[in-house]
């Protein structure tokens, strides 16, 4: 059975192409636009990973995290952030939240597939 | 550019001249829905190219994956053992082969040698024919002499020598049909060995060699497909790297869209300050406020001009990436044709080249089980007049024997001087 990945991200070109990215590394990908769209679908699927957006309207990705850490089932659900941006204050809170991993964009690919495959394995 | 001839100061907002003022509020609107414009349809674009590259990178990877299956089907473990097991089969062939014409060679000499001695046997024969006339004479004289009145002693000599005359006649007959027998026996045995020689082992030895020349053929297609698909796998490996760099430019356009965004607000919050500023009565701090409004412009300009910059070097790289992954992917293709060519042409001629390899060892098994039986025909015979030959010494012995039994019987009959016959011989 497949693990299951769900992508946070406000902008679709985003999601595409990390969903195309992992679904070559065999991966399951469930889609959410942004903080309230992933709460209201992580509850009906088995998620094993979150790759989350930091600025997104509604709920941006720390607020997210935040929920998810609150609630038993996703307590230790590794969460990578993305963001275009290096807020070290932003960083240091998803850290303090147990985020596996800040991820600045642009990256590479491969660097994303090595850091999903580290924090499933 | 929006901000193009930017300073501060100038036509468009004369701040420092009362009832001067130009400005209107809906200016950056238009910028803002301008920026906003600009962001709609790069995502559509990028949207649209991020899925033409996933079906493109999609089809790369199928023919990738493709040639990774045919170069190890090719290059496959098992086919190359096959190869090297079969080119040793060959080469043991070949090498028992020469080892069979030696001895078979070894063999024809032999068997001339037995057939010179055996046919060096002719003039003993004839000499035993002379002594069984010589006996037959003197079994004739040995009668006379009893007849003169030598009766006891004569009569026993002369019946000896009948026995001796008669045995010897047999043997001599036996000897002489046996060396008849033999002769045509050794004769085909040396044919059966020339003809091997020339017959079954030549044409297997023939046979071996051009398994060998197929072999050597198959290799070199073989090693052919193997450089096709190592081409091909170098063209295909290139198109990973080009995809990963595609996708972090594409990331560009999230990237300028935050800025975008930023710069959105940032002149949003500006036309507000405009639009208060615009009411103001209190005209005294206008160069300050045209210094600080300026700053804000060059500092959005420049978070533009950043954006800008990246963007298109973003969309440079794109271009560059997606350029190197058709290069690859048009050489994948040609590799792939010629490798399919070759694997098309490797496969056909494969088929040939293994139904001939396979018909030259079958024709070679079947020359080595010719062989093998004319062996055997050999053997047998050759025993078979062994065991004759073995019959006929024994039987020498045994005459050898009556000889020296006569020669006794010969001395007693010697009659005493003055007493008995005369010497018989």
């Amino acid at each position: 059975m497949p693990k299951c990945i769900c992508i946070v991200d406000d902008h679709l070109t985003i999601r595409v192409m990390l969903r195309y990215a992992l679904t070559l590394q065999g991966f399951d990908v469930v889609e959410a636009v942004d903080g309230v769209d992933a709460l209201e679908k992580i509850v009906t699927h088995d998620i094993d990973m979150i790759i989350a957006d930091w600025q997104m309207p509604k709920m941006d990705g720390l607020e997210l995290l935040q929920r998810l850490r609150q609630m038993e089932k996703f307590a230790d659900t590794p969460v990578v952030i993305i963001s275009c941006h290096d807020d070290i204050e932003a960083r240091r809170q998803a850290q303090e939240l147990g985020a596996l991993n800040w991820l600045k964009k642009p990256f590479r690919i491969s660097s994303f597939q090595l850091i999903v495959e580290q924090g499933l394995s | 550019m929006m901000y193009a001839g930017h300073q501060h100061t100038g036509s468009v907002i004369p701040f420092q001249r009362p009832g001067a003022i130009h400005w209107k509020p809906s200016s950056l609107d238009g910028l803002g829905r301008e920026l906003a414009g600009v962001e709609a349809v790069t995502e559509q674009s990028f949207l649209d190219l991020g899925n033409r590259i996933q079906n493109f990178h999609g089809c790369a990877r199928n023919i990738s994956s493709s040639a990774g299956e045919v170069l190890d089907l090719l290059n496959g473990e098992g086919g190359e053992q096959a190869l090297q097991r079969l080119q040793l089969l060959v080469d043991r062939c070949n090498l028992w082969l020469n080892t069979t014409a030696e001895k078979s060679s070894e063999i024809s000499a032999l068997l001339k040698n037995v057939l010179s001695e055996v046919t060096g046997l002719e003039l003993p024969v004839m000499g035993l024919r002379k002594v069984v006339k010589t006996l037959h004479s003197l079994r004739v004289s040995t009668r006379i002499e009893a007849a003169k009145g030598y009766a006891s002693g004569a009569a026993v000599l002369a019946k000896s020598l009948d026995e001796l005359s008669s045995l010897v006649q047999e043997k001599v007959f036996d000897i002489s049909e046996l060396t008849e027998a033999l002769v045509p026996v050794i004769n085909r045995s040396v044919s059966m060995e020339e003809t091997a020689q020339s017959g079954s082992i030549r044409v297997a030895r023939d046979e071996v060699n051009k398994a060998h020349q197929v072999l050597v053929a198959f290799l070199e297609t073989f090693l052919e497909t193997g450089h096709r698909t190592g081409r091909l796998r170098g063209s295909s490996d290139g198109v990973p790297r080009s995809f990963s760099e595609i996708v972090s430019a594409l990331q560009f356009q999230d990237i300028t869209r935050q800025r975008l965004e930023h710069v959105q607000k940032a002149l949003n919050n500006l036309s507000q300050h405009l639009e208060k500023f615009s009411q103001r009565q209190d005209f005294s701090n206008d160069a300050e406020a045209e210094r600080l409004f300026g700053r804000i412009c060059q500092l959005q300009h420049d978070q533009l001009e950043l954006a800008s910059r990246e963007f298109v070097d973003a969309a440079d790289n794109l271009t560059k990436n997606l350029n190197d992954m058709s290069t690859n992917v048009v050489a994948m293709a040609s590799e792939t044709r010629s490798l399919l060519r070759v694997s098309d042409d490797a496969s056909g001629n494969r088929y040939a080249l293994f139904s001939l390899l396979s018909s030259r060892l079958q024709c070679i098994s079947k020359r080595l089980e010719t062989l093998t039986n004319q062996r055997q025909t050999t053997s047998t015979m050759c025993t078979r007049e062994f065991r004759k030959f073995q019959c006929w010494s024994e039987k020498l012995n045994s005459l050898v024997k009556k000889c020296s039994c006569w020669q006794l019987m010969r001395q007693s009959a010697q009659p005493m001087p003055g007493k008995g016959a005369p010497a018989l011989m």
